[in-house]
């Protein structure tokens, strides 16, 4: 666990540091993602398929915030939709406009989920993003989610009868709008997973709130088994082909995503939980407190204490002789230093020896002078630089 | 000398700037009550056009009912249902962002006196350097 935490906290410092270019990064590859599942999909205008387009519309899209990406891709939508057929293209038109109208207007930061519900429904794990956005969000993404399946599923009803708008011959405007309209709008499987979605958020998100231990991985494994109940349930009333095999794997994988959510998110330590009664002069409180878990990634640092660039390096050779040599001569200076007295008096001796000699050199300096004023005098006396010449 | 305290300040309100100060210094320009009017108005407008693109969608879906029961009864009771339910989306939705935009002025009147409160404190500074 603690390697897990190391590693939460490196992750954090690496956000930190690089936030600008990962957020980048991030739009980029999703606006990618999505532009690409949509040519896959219906791509029925060849112009807007190209690789060139989809790259060019990301790129735009990574420099605007999120709710461009979700109108471009709208926008994408509705073109290759008008190369099909033009009362498809109203009714398509009438649900995004409905859609940014009543919701997206208003709360345009969480409109990533509504595009990331589609993707999460092509990958086969739907239940990911209402359980996910429940545990990091709040009980408003529940509408985002329900959105979000309804493109999906308007997609998935566009690419089902594309085939027959294509071959049916003179095709009315109105004809095609209200077939359209009926087959996607009165589509029970939509309807029963927009309920799904609003269910799960709700439930997620209530649990989550909730005083208890353990609440995020309670509410993951609720909201994971409640997807695949409702919708089974649902399903068999409502008369639904529903695949459970992979329903049930989209569930394992939205149980271990809420796992690693709550590690990056809620990480605490329950078996160090405190529970405090206090009052006031109004009320009584009955707080539970529970510690953060946080384990900070270690700095390796080294920290030389005796640096010397003469001393000898690690790769040499020690030689043994030398070493004894020395740590003699370092006991001798230690011994000497170890009496105090004995030092005291070496230091006066010295001193005074020092003294003398400054004596004897000064004395010895008059002398020598006193003797060469002599031995001129004695010499002029004697007459014996005469003799000399 | 570089005084610490004035990089501090200078830094915060830059970064606020940058961020959320645009949108709020926008916002503070109005009253509470004329920005919180302005959004409904909008909201009004809005609503009406979405609620007319839902109907026509209804209307799409069940079009063939319609046709079937075109007796003058069931026209004029869908009629009222129309006209009930567009009063009814456009007062919660004008309830809706009165609340809405209200507090979001609110909050953001407070961020702008924090950077004002901010702004004195800095001409303090550059006033006391000057002496």
């Amino acid at each position: 666990m603690d390697g897990i935490l190391e590693l939460k906290g490196q992750l954090q410092k690496i956000y930190a540091q690089y936030s600008k270019y990962i957020d980048k990064i991030i739009q980029f590859v999703l606006a990618v993602f999505t532009f690409y599942m949509i040519n896959d999909n219906i791509g029925f205008m060849h112009m807007l398929t190209n690789p060139v387009v989809t790259l060019g519309l990301s790129v735009v899209c990574t420099f605007l915030p999120p709710v461009f990406t979700v109108l471009l891709a709208a926008a994408l939508v509705l073109g290759h939709v008008y190369s099909l057929s033009l009362g498809m293209l109203v009714v398509t038109a009438l649900v995004f406009l409905l859609m940014f109208i009543f919701y997206l207007r208003l709360a345009p930061k969480t409109s990533i989920v509504v595009l990331l519900m589609p993707l999460a429904y092509l990958l086969k794990i739907p239940a990911v993003i209402p359980i996910a956005a429940a545990l990091i969000g709040s009980a408003v993404y529940a509408v985002p989610a329900a959105l979000g399946t309804i493109a999906y599923y308007l997609i998935h009803q566009i690419k089902d009868s594309a085939a027959a708008i294509q071959t049916a011959e003179g095709g009315n405007i109105l004809t095609d709008m209200i077939s359209f309209a009926k087959q996607s709008l009165t589509s029970k499987e939509m309807w029963l997973f927009v309920i799904v979605d609003i269910i799960c958020v709700l439930t997620v998100y209530g649990i989550r709130r909730c005083a208890i231990a353990h609440a995020w991985k309670f509410a993951t494994v609720v909201g994971a088994g409640l997807y695949i109940v409702v919708s089974a349930v649902g399903g068999a009333v409502l008369d639904v082909k529903i695949s459970y095999g992979v329903w049930a794997i989209g569930a394992v994988v939205s149980i271990v995503v809420g796992f690693v959510l709550e590690i990056l998110f809620f990480c605490v330590d329950y078996s160090r939980c405190e529970s405090l009664q206090y009052e006031d002069d109004e009320y009584y409180y009955y707080v539970k407190a529970v510690p953060k878990v946080g384990v900070t990634a270690s700095e390796k640092m080294v920290k030389r204490i005796n640096r010397r660039e003469d001393i000898m390096n690690e790769s040499e050779i020690i030689d043994s002789d030398e070493l004894r040599k020395r740590s003699k001569k370092k006991q001798e200076s230690q011994n000497s230093h170890s009496n105090p007295v004995k030092k005291n008096n070496l230091a006066y001796a010295a001193s005074e020896k020092n003294q003398n000699r400054t004596k004897k050199k000064s004395s010895s300096d008059k002398t020598n002078t006193e003797h060469l004023l002599l031995t001129r005098s004695l010499r002029k006396d004697l007459n014996l630089d005469e003799k000399r010449k | 000398m570089i005084d610490e305290k004035k990089v501090k300040l200078m830094t915060r309100m830059a970064s606020y700037e940058n961020n959320e100060g645009r949108e709020d210094l926008k916002i503070s320009a109005y009253y509470r009550k004329d920005y919180a009017s302005i959004h409904m108005v909008y909201t009004i407008i809005w609503v009406t056009i979405g609620y007319g693109c839902l109907m026509l969608l209804i209307g799409f879906c069940l079009f063939d009912k319609l046709m079937e029961s075109s007796s003058m009864s069931t026209v004029m009771t869908l009629g009222i249902g129309v006209v009930v339910g567009y009063f009814v989306v456009v007062i919660a939705y004008s309830v809706a962002t009165h609340t809405v935009y209200s507090k979001k002025h609110q909050i953001a009147r407070m961020r702008v006196k924090k950077y004002n409160h901010d702004l004195t404190r800095l001409l303090k500074i550059y006033e006391k350097e000057k002496r």
